[in-house]
């Protein structure tokens, strides 16, 4: 099967002024048609930055240093503006974090869900679509994703609705185009609790419903196994280990992914240790030298702080970049 | 909306009926005895007394003041005491010739810096964000006297393009004035010599007087621009696939205007109060002037009316700049 989406050693540095931030450090992904891939990883670890790179949203100073995105066989690397508004939204479209500030605060939602109905056909070349049926087309939309009263809510301007609405919303916006490949950006983690749940089933819903290839990104490893086959965990700009997400939620085998899930409170186990990593996050402009991991890693020795690990096949479709990988 | 407009007009009358309150309570504060000084150094303490009564300076301050509103509700200024001609009259020469600069002078401050201002945005850094930065530093930087005589120097002088000054040729005849602003009134009547006249007229003062305000509503947009080309919805539109055309000039021109219109209305009411050394270089026969020589020659009830003229002319301004507020932000709307 033939990869919808791949990205071979992608190097990603964003200039700034105490130094170059080496965000992305060789990412090498990949995803079929209809297959749904979680990344995971704390905040800062390049999570966001590696998605909207998809997009060619990424950070206007941010430079790719080697590598290569290739998308449905186009290198997305080699895209102009003209080229990439035939992409946007009709063939790789995102929803985001916080569904507070991602909505234009001075429009109605439906004048903005029909701008962007707008900028599909025109991207596809399509004739432009009637004021019936453009409004007949929004409230599809909404009602794809459970909202009730699409008038009142088509009139309604983001700040008069509540944040799962918001959210709704621009999930509507994102399966607009019907794109074949989905980014979902922590589309829960700025919601409430009872709110992410709802959230969650919607999405998981529409991924099966619509078949969608989906890459959702989050520190959430709940919501992640939620929805994602496969799991892709991330560390300061460094895929270090990725599989079967049955497997790496009870099998981890990087010392990472280990602390990550040992870092979750369980419901059922003991609730006085919940166990953090030590140390923080490494600064991107001196990035450790070898694994990015081994100054917090419990199990490094000196090869880790000389060497970079490489990419090795464990199992099944399960890969761990660590020179001590556990049993 | 309607609501909305009806509770900013209230607060405007009531802000309007407080300036009035004001300027009485500054005039009787001043220092200076004003029978004395119409009745000139010379005269008798019997003359001064017969002004006192004349003008009604003799009786309580209350009853003064309520005789000063009364005759304000009915438009009754008083007179000059030089020219001893109706203050309101010699508004009604002088406001509309300096309320036509002003607009003028806005129009193309804001005609120029809104634009630029988004292109500097979206081209940061870039040659034309040069050019307008340029442009808006010495809009703040020169003195608006110096750039004054300098054009007419050269687009007057050297080249005879425009004429030097005033409002227009000592041998046009004004038309007969519908809204007193000649530029509009010519066009209603459909003299179009008179127009080409009093545009070439206005040009150069238009020109020196909007330079401070076109910088600042540039800097303003072009800064606002640029925080709001980096926020959330922005990324959101482009990922949808906006063009970025309409995201400029929709999605985030939009909510950049917000504070420049609050610019500009704040530069409306300095304008009004600096157009003297405009309309002094440019001998035009405006408010600046008229407050300045009343000043001079102690002349109360002239300046008390510019004052109240320019106060109000600034408040409604401010109101129609919370109206556009809030027209264009729904959040405002609807937290009133």
């Amino acid at each position: 099967m033939t990869a919808l989406l791949s990205i071979e050693n992608y190097h990603l540095d964003i200039p700034t002024f105490d130094g170059t931030l080496k965000v992305l450090d060789g990412i090498n992904l990949s995803l079929a048609q209809g297959e749904t891939l979680g990344i995971v990883g704390e905040s800062g670890c390049g999570k966001t930055v590696l998605a909207r790179s998809i997009l060619g949203i990424g950070p206007q100073r941010a430079r790719r240093t080697s590598g290569r995105m290739t998308f449905d066989s186009m290198p997305l690397d080699e895209l102009n503006e003209a080229e990439w508004r035939r992409i946007r939204g009709v063939k790789i479209s995102m929803i985001f974090q916080d569904p507070m500030t991602y909505l234009n605060p001075l429009l109605t939602v439906g004048r903005q869900l029909s701008d962007v109905l707008v900028a599909h056909a025109r991207a596809l070349s399509r004739p432009a679509l009637s004021r019936q049926e453009r409004r007949r087309r929004c409230s599809e939309l909404l009602d794809q994703v459970q909202i009730r009263d699409p008038e009142r809510v088509e009139a309604s301007y983001p700040h008069q609705l509540s944040g799962g609405m918001r959210q709704r919303i621009l999930i509507a916006m994102a399966l607009a185009g019907e794109p074949k490949l989905l980014i979902a950006d922590e589309p829960t983690t700025a919601l409430d609790v009872t709110i992410q749940a709802q959230i969650l089933d919607l999405l998981r819903d529409l991924v099966h419903r619509l078949g969608l290839t989906v890459v959702m990104i989050s520190h959430d490893v709940g919501a992640i196994a939620a929805i994602a086959q496969r799991v892709a965990v991330m560390y300061a700009g460094v895929v270090v280990e990725q599989g079967a997400t049955n497997d790496i939620l009870t099998h981890p085998r990087h010392p990472y992914t280990q602390g990550l899930l040992g870092a979750l409170p369980d419901i059922e186990g003991d609730h006085q240790s919940l166990e953090a990593i030590p140390g923080t996050i490494p600064n991107l402009i001196h990035p450790p030298s070898g694994c990015r991991f081994h100054p917090r890693c419990p199990r490094a020795t000196a090869i880790c702080t000389s060497d970079k690990p490489a990419m090795t096949s464990i199992g099944a479709d399960h890969v761990v970049a660590c020179h001590h990988a556990l049993d | 909306m309607v609501l909305f407009t009806l509770r900013k007009v209230a607060v405007l009358i009531g802000t309007m009926l407080g300036l009035a309150a004001l300027t009485f309570i500054i005039t009787n504060v001043a220092p200076g005895d004003p029978a004395r000084l119409v009745a000139g150094p010379d005269a008798t303490n019997d003359m001064v007394e017969t002004i006192r009564r004349e003008y009604g300076l003799d009786r309580p301050l209350i009853e003064q003041f309520l005789i000063y509103m009364g005759d304000l509700l009915t438009g009754d200024l008083g007179r000059s005491i030089v020219s001893t001609r109706s203050v309101m009259e010699e508004l009604a020469r002088y406001v509309p010739a300096t309320l036509e600069l002003v607009l003028v002078a806005m129009t193309l401050g804001i005609l120029i810096g809104v634009p630029f201002g988004m292109l500097s945005a979206v081209y940061k850094d870039r040659f034309i964000d040069q050019v307008t930065r340029i442009l808006s530093i010495s809009g703040v930087a020169l003195p608006a006297f110096w750039f004054g005589i300098l054009l007419q120097l050269f687009f007057a002088v050297r080249l005879e393009l425009l004429p030097v000054s005033g409002r227009l040729p000592l041998t046009a005849l004004a038309p007969e004035p519908i809204t007193h602003l000649l530029l509009v009134d010519t066009l209603l009547r459909g003299d179009f010599e008179t127009f080409r006249e009093a545009l070439s007229h206005i040009i150069l003062p238009a020109i020196v007087l909007s330079f401070p305000c076109l910088a600042s509503i540039l800097r303003v947009n072009r800064a606002e621009m640029i925080e709001v080309l980096q926020s959330d919805y922005i990324v959101a539109a482009r990922a949808h696939g906006i063009d970025s055309r309409r995201i400029v000039m929709l999605y985030a021109l939009k909510n950049a205007l917000l504070p420049t219109i609050a610019m500009i209305g704040l530069r409306f009411g300095w304008m009004l109060g600096s157009t003297v050394l405009v309309e002094t270089v440019f001998d035009w026969p405006g408010i600046g002037l008229y407050a300045v020589s009343s000043a001079l020659a102690s002349d109360f009830k002239p300046v008390v009316g510019v004052t109240l003229v320019i106060g109000f002319l600034f408040m409604i301004t401010n109101m129609l700049v919370d109206l556009a507020y809030a027209w264009i932000d729904p959040r405002l709307r609807s937290a009133r």
